[in-house]
């Protein structure tokens, strides 16, 4: 290559480079604004809930990723109510499905109904269910029988509803937010693999800290309730998500996300000894996938263009917990979900890293 | 615009920023590499330590094909040049990793990332300037990248914390043993090899020892069997004639001042013998008298140490007196056949003259037969100077007693017709000559001319030779077999052996019984059966305070958290019969109860 051939491949490497500067810009633009409505969001919620950060993000990150939420946690903590709050401060339809032993596939997506004819006659006539709704509360879950629960699964991954001969196509942005007791198993159905791996999610909701009760009091039983408004609405949500998805990925960060799923399964080549001891079935695609959509909102919130490791280890927990199986062994030993995803993150190194 | 084309610049700026940063990083990764790297080459190199035990194998096995005398070496000499020889290797591999080792960008750059935490900053931004096509996030990724570039310039990296820890598993250090235990065995082997080919000289001589002639005759001296048999041939043979007695006396009793002649004459040149040996090729070539035909055979016999002194004599032998030169002028001259038997009387027919004879024989083709010995010391030499192995002083001579030796061991080949015909050695009669004789014979001129080469000197030597020297000729042949036969300097054994004039055993068996294998491992005699027996004893009452409930304390603290919920008594009782049955326990009470329940349920709902 001559000094000429080489002096143009420069100047139209420098000529590309300056081109898509006006772009950049854009991006900037579109972050901060990602940046300013999750904020404008944030302090609705936050108006309600009192503490609660990290669930209120990953309950957030998920609305804004595209995927649905699972919250697991005693009563009284405030689960429903998180999710009552977020519906309000987005703006959107909201619907609550309370799940019972007793309830059908049709109680939630709807069913043909007979109605009388202003004329005098009679006709059949689809009644949509409480899952066509953009965020659906799926309040404990667990209590509803497989058949129920396996309702949701067509909502949750094609976003449409199939009734009889009719499919619903369901408006953006759909989210799901489920919620299920940890306690009082007798009478509950726990949700199948299959169910859990379509949710982006599962947040665990702990007891409030010391200083959180206080205001927690006094929000609640004062005679003026928080008043919750509109922070943006459910087209504002789908560009948010839109600029998500735009968040490129590096090859170290997806690397990484790929080496953690396989980390859960077991006799993989990442796999820790604690996985291959306790681990009956590991994430599967879905949770790699899950890894970087979440990483996305992380890396938008972190003042970061793209995505990097750190916010994959970030998301690793709530991403990877619900998705891994532990066997017998793992039960009886008392392995938590918990323990084998930090022991995970803390075998799996970084693809570049050094030592 | 004028933004835009700020940003182009910086960004254009940035891929050189993020090369300088990718080589400072490389050479620092470099730097710790390589004590990870010999680490783990040098653990590799003892887990599989016995392969570097193959070339010391190789080596001995070579030596031993090419028949060189073992290297004498001790197991901490091959110890300490495998050990070289590892080191060497891994020092080369080091090198050839040093010199093709080239780190991933995306190392170098990660280890500014992670040791200034920029988030990855620096490979994104490398990873996305490297696209064709770049998104906003892309572009504005780079840019992002170029206030974090500019801190890793100012900034130092930290020395890189490897991995100490040595990759070595317990497997991998059995090598070590394996190694050591290769070693100890192809070093041992290789002095088995040495132990028996010592063994086969005598007077616990080395082989080492053995490739001087000097010392070769001195243990050959030693030889307690060979020096019996030796003795008890010239006793025998001092039996006929006056002269043959006095010829055997003489070589009797000259056997050990030949030899020990042999040794000074090898080195000087046996002025006495050699006057000896002139004498008689005087008198033979005179008409040959049947006293100093017995002298120069009982000369020769006695162990035809001198190769000077054989050689003289023979051609005297054989120019003097044609029947020495050629078996058919020998059946045709009764003179001298009444010669030669006089001369066979003697030591001729114990240890023959075969040397001297044979030496005869050959130079007395080459030679006219005036020549004496120290002509035919001097011919014999020079047509054997291939064969020299030795010093300029003893070459002649043992070059000599080479071509001594592949004469003989012609000789012996005619020597069985020679004994078939009975006619002309007193050693036929002694039944000495028998079959196994005349095949070591065979044996031993087959081993000799290989020995020598097939030097074309034996056949004609052996064509020309007389045969009463047949016998002798056997065995400096036998004995330089005996003495290893791998010795590349033939001629020193044959000559060796001629001078002996001592007969040894040979044959398979014997080689295979000379080999001297001794009892290395030394074992323990068993402590046999143990024997058992069980008694019985008496029980050790055992004291026992009953608690009464009253005086236990009430409980006053918290049992803890439970970290599983409580289960109810039916489904406890069915998890545990279920165990209990897994474990082969099949309490009959506990799972009766649950099932009773159970039914009992059932029942009350019905």
């Amino acid at each position: 290559m001559t000094a000429a051939e080489t002096a143009a491949g420069e100047s139209v490497t420098r000529s590309a480079h300056a081109s898509a500067m006006g772009s950049a810009d854009e991006a900037r633009e579109a972050a901060e604004r990602f940046r300013t409505i999750y904020a404008r969001i944030k302090a609705q919620v936050c108006a309600m809930m009192v503490g609660q950060d990290e669930v209120i993000d990953g309950v957030m990150t998920a609305l804004f990723a595209g995927g649905h939420v699972l919250l697991e946690g005693v009563p009284g903590l405030g689960k429903t109510m998180l999710v009552n709050s977020l519906s309000r401060a987005v703006g959107t339809d909201f619907s609550r499905i309370q799940f019972t032993p007793d309830m059908m596939p049709a109680d939630i997506q709807g069913t043909s109904i007979l109605v009388d004819k202003p004329d005098g006659g009679q006709e059949l006539r689809f009644q949509a269910g409480p899952i066509v709704s953009n965020l659906v509360l799926a309040d404990e879950i667990n209590r509803a029988t497989p058949k129920t629960q396996s309702a949701l699964l067509e909502a949750m991954q094609e976003r449409q509803v199939t009734v009889g001969q009719r499919t619903i196509q369901l408006t953006e942005p759909f989210c799901v937010l489920a919620t299920q007791n940890p306690v009082e198993q007798e009478g509950t159905y726990p949700l199948p693999e299959a169910q859990l791996d379509r949710f982006l999610f599962k947040v665990v909701v702990g007891y409030p800290k010391e200083e959180d009760y206080s205001a927690i009091l006094d929000r609640t039983t004062g005679s003026a309730p928080p008043v919750i408004k509109a922070a943006t609405s459910g087209e504002e949500v789908v560009q948010m998500r839109d600029i998500v998805r735009e968040v490129p990925v590096p090859t170290v960060a997806k690397t990484y996300a790929i080496h953690l799923v396989m980390a859960t399964q077991p006799d993989s080549q990442y796999a820790p000894p604690i996985v291959n001891e306790y681990v009956a079935l590991g994430s599967s695609p879905r949770g790699a996938q899950s890894l970087l959509l979440a990483g996305k909102v992380r890396a938008l919130l972190n003042g970061r263009f793209a995505v990097s490791c750190d916010d994959i280890r970030e998301v690793a927990l709530p991403v990877l917990r619900h998705r891994i199986l532990i066997n017998f062994h793992g039960q009886s030993d008392g392995i938590s979900d918990e323990r084998i995803v930090a022991d995970i993150l803390k075998t799996v190194k970084e693809p570049d890293a050094v030592g | 615009m004028k933004r835009t084309s700020n940003t182009a610049d910086r960004g254009w700026r940035l891929d050189e920023e993020l090369d300088r940063l990718a080589e400072r990083a490389g050479r620092m990764l470099l730097k710790a590499y390589l004590p990870e790297r010999s680490r783990e080459l040098l653990c590799r190199a003892v887990s599989v330590l016995f392969l570097f035990v193959l070339p010391v194998i190789a080596l001995e096995l070579l030596r031993y094909l090419a028949g060189y005398p073992s290297f004498g070496l001790d197991a901490w000499q091959y110890g300490l040049f495998v050990l070289a020889f590892a080191a060497a290797c891994v020092a080369g591999w080091l090198r050839r990793d040093y010199l093709r080792q080239r780190f991933a960008r995306g190392k170098t750059l990660g280890l500014f990332d992670s040791q200034l935490g920029l988030a990855n900053r620096l490979v994104t931004a490398d990873e996305f300037a490297r696209k064709s096509e770049r998104s906003a996030f892309m572009v504005a990724a780079i840019d992002d990248a170029a206030e974090p570039a500019e801190r890793a310039r100012r900034s130092s990296l930290q020395p890189i914390g490897v991995d100490k820890h040595w990759p070595l598993s317990r497997w991998s250090l059995l090598s070590v043993p394996g190694a050591l235990a290769l070693l100890v065995l192809t070093v041992w082997l290789g002095g088995l090899e040495r132990a028996g080919a010592d063994a086969e000289l005598p007077g616990g001589m080395r082989q080492s020892d053995a490739n001087s002639p000097d010392l070769a005759v001195v243990a050959r001296l030693t030889d307690e069997s060979a020096d019996k048999e030796a003795w008890a041939e010239s006793e025998e043979l001092a039996q006929p004639g006056e002269v043959g007695a006095d010829g055997q006396d003489a070589a009797s009793g000259e056997t050990l001042e030949s030899q020990t002649g042999t040794v000074a004459g090898s080195r000087g040149g046996q002025p006495a013998l050699q006057e000896k040996s002139e004498a008689a090729a005087n008198s033979e070539s005179g008409g040959m008298p049947s006293g100093a035909g017995s002298q120069a055979q009982a000369a020769s016999a006695s162990g035809q140490h001198s190769a000077g002194e054989d050689s003289a004599a023979l051609p005297r032998d054989q120019q003097g007196s044609p029947s020495g030169s050629n078996r058919q002028k020998q059946a045709a001259s009764a003179h001298e056949e009444a010669a030669r038997k006089a001369a066979g009387g003697g030591p001729s027919g114990e240890s023959g003259d075969t040397d001297n004879q044979g030496n005869a024989g050959r130079s007395g083709s080459d030679m006219p037969s005036e020549s004496n010995g120290g002509q035919a010391q001097q011919q014999a030499a020079a047509a054997t100077e291939d064969s020299a192995q030795v010093t300029a002083a003893d070459q002649s001579a043992s070059e000599q007693s080479g071509s001594d030796g592949r004469s003989e061991s012609g000789e012996r080949g005619d020597s069985d017709t020679d004994a078939e015909g009975g006619d002309r050695r007193t050693q036929s009669e002694q039944g000495q000559q028998d079959a196994g004789n005349d095949q070591s014979g065979d044996r031993r001129s087959a081993e000799d001319s290989n020995q020598n080469g097939g030097q074309p000197q034996a056949t004609s030597a052996e064509e020309q030779e007389q045969p009463n020297s047949q016998s002798e000729g056997g065995q400096p042949g036998s004995q330089s077999n005996s003495a290893g036969g791998r010795q590349s300097g033939d001629g020193e054994e044959g000559r060796g052996a001629s001078k002996d004039a001592i007969k040894k055993n040979r044959g398979a068996a014997t080689a295979m019984l000379a080999l001297p294998v001794g009892d290395r491992l030394i074992g323990s005699r068993g402590q046999g059966p143990e024997q058992r027996r069980q008694e019985q004893t008496a029980p050790e009452e055992q004291q026992w305070a009953p608690v009464a409930t009253d005086a236990r304390a009430e409980r006053s603290d918290r049992i803890g958290t439970l970290q599983h919920a409580s289960v109810s008594g039916w489904s406890r009782d069915l998890v545990k019969g279920y165990f209990d049955r897994l474990r082969g326990e099949v309490p009959g009470d506990g799972t009766n109860a649950s099932t009773t329940d159970i039914d009992n349920g059932q029942g009350e709902q019905e």
